[in-house]
């Protein structure tokens, strides 16, 4: 019946794929974060993972690139799904890469502090790195609060063999409050971060999400549904907004000492820009940074607006420094549809041209 | 599919496209109010009981807890967490030794293990309050 109408075939397959579509995105998780990869290192909850090499070993860069992501997210987002994956994009132009992905504190790391993380995880993760690769030299990749902590290791060992260091949309200026929205959420006069840890002990996934979705709440609640529900038919969009919808929704929480120096020491008194910072008596100078510097800013983010990020040329020692100004979101640069046309290929370039030995 | 035949009028489009017009002024406002001091310092005030009784609760039920516990012979919380602390420091130190041990097996000229983790952890014993025992301690 249905093959003598002519648009009735079509009809029906696109009502199948709707539903098709509908129901896997209410009830199942994309599979992300797929590419062939080993663990080679865990301390803790933190598990350092080596991904499996796609060009020969004689035409790979020789410096390893050492990818560290933001405490409060899983580190998928750097290799979301085939074809739209940053890791994948590295590893055929070459790349040794390495992945440092934090875990999921429990109860029992509520007093795990940037210290921590910086003096005494990432240290030990990237001297694995340098005893499995056999270099010296290695790259870091820091996003968000990642690129935070790869600063604060630059400035505190700078003669650890850090030749490359990349940071996205990395928060560490925060000396204009009134130009960014987390700033003033955190503010003492609007919240009280003592009373929040004293119930939870750790900062709950969950709050951060919401904290971070408030920023634009309309387009986060209801426009990216819609959008959806608009190309429930096309099986190529729904793949990549579940894709992106499992990555955002799976939230993890943030040590409370972690979260409580972001809160009192950065957001608010911002002291690695004012040169107080320190951390188990260290002072963070980071005069002291001299890797070579690339910092990628995201000109429309709303999460770590382009003023974080800007004045850090400025401050460091670092003679080999680009600035890099790429249209997009906090999360849109790297894992949007346009980043292997715009990001990617650029960090490439400049990376290609620093990791010879 | 939605279109009618006929001019080129497509009605489920100009309903969309009102729609997403909507959306935006909907959503400036949006950003607008919650990006305002009033809403942030109305939402820290309406939150606040709610982690005071959070607090409240998790303080009197991790108390009764450990009262049970403790009359049935059993770990509490507090030791439970404190034991995976200290497997945790065990952990930093066997990290050291397998290290040492790499670098002994396999020792490349350019890559021998550095001295900042330990160099770092001698600090005041802060936050995972991780010491490496010095030589000959333990």
């Amino acid at each position: 019946m249905a093959e003598q109408i002519p648009g009735i075939p079509g009809a029906l397959e696109r009502l199948t794929a709707i539903a098709q579509n509908a129901l896997k995105i209410a009830t199942t998780k994309a599979t992300i974060g797929s590419t062939p990869r080993r663990a080679i290192w865990t301390l803790n909850k933190a598990t350092l993972y080596q991904y499996t090499p796609v060009v020969p070993a004689e035409e790979r860069h020789p410096v390893p690139l050492v990818l560290v992501f933001a405490l409060m997210n899983k580190a998928a987002i750097l290799d979301l799904r085939p074809g739209n994956s940053f890791v994948e994009h590295m590893l055929k132009r070459g790349y040794d890469i390495y992945l440092l992905d934090w875990g999921v504190p429990g109860p029992e790391d509520k007093d795990l502090g940037l210290e921590d993380y910086v003096l005494e995880y990432l240290p030990r993760a990237l001297r694995k790195v340098k005893a499995v690769s056999g270099s010296e030299s290695f790259t870091v990749l820091g996003w968000c609060i990642g690129a935070l902590l790869s600063t604060l290791y630059a400035s505190l060992r700078p003669d650890d063999g850090l030749k490359n260091l990349i940071l996205l949309t990395a928060p560490l200026d925060f000396s204009n409050p009134e130009a960014i929205s987390l700033a003033r959420m955190a503010a003492e006069r609007n919240f009280d971060v003592d009373r929040l840890l004293a119930a939870y002990g750790n900062m709950p996934g969950e709050l951060l999400d919401y904290g971070a979705k408030m920023l634009k709440p309309v387009e986060n609640f209801v426009g990216s549904y819609l959008r959806v529900l608009d190309n429930l038919h096309d099986n190529k969009i729904v793949d990549s907004w579940h894709a992106m919808n499992t990555w955002v929704s799976d939230g993890i929480p943030l040590a409370g000492r972690t979260y409580r120096q972001l809160v009192v020491e950065l957001y608010r008194q911002n002291k690695l820009m004012n040169g107080t910072l320190a951390l188990r008596g260290e002072k963070v100078d980071l005069g002291r940074l001299r890797a070579n510097l690339l910092n990628v800013i995201a000109e429309d983010d709303h999460i770590t607006p382009p003023c974080q990020s800007d004045g850090l040329v400025d401050r460091i020692a670092s003679t080999d420094k680009t600035v890099l100004r790429v249209p997009g979101g906090h999360i849109g640069i790297m894992a949007g549809s346009g980043a292997v046309k715009t990001t990617w290929p650029k960090i490439d370039a400049w990376l290609a041209a620093r990791s010879g030995k | 599919m939605a279109k009618i035949p006929g001019p080129g009028f497509d009605v489920i489009g100009q309903l969309r496209k009102m729609r997403d017009q909507g959306m935006d002024t909907w959503a400036k406002a949006a950003i607008r109010f919650t990006s305002s001091d009033r809403y942030q310092r109305m939402t820290g005030i309406l939150v606040q009981p709610g982690l005071l009784a959070t607090a409240l609760v998790r303080n009197s039920t991790e108390k009764a807890m450990s009262d049970l516990l403790a009359r049935l012979n059993m770990p509490s919380r507090e030791e439970v967490l404190s034991l995976s602390q200290r497997l945790t420091r065990i952990e930093v130190v066997l990290d050291d030794l397998s290290a040492a041990v790499d670098a002994f097996r396999n020792p490349h000229p350019e890559a021998q293990p550095e001295a900042s983790p330990a160099r770092a952890s001698q600090g005041n014993g802060d936050g995972m309050r991780v010491r490496i025992p010095a030589a000959g301690e333990n």
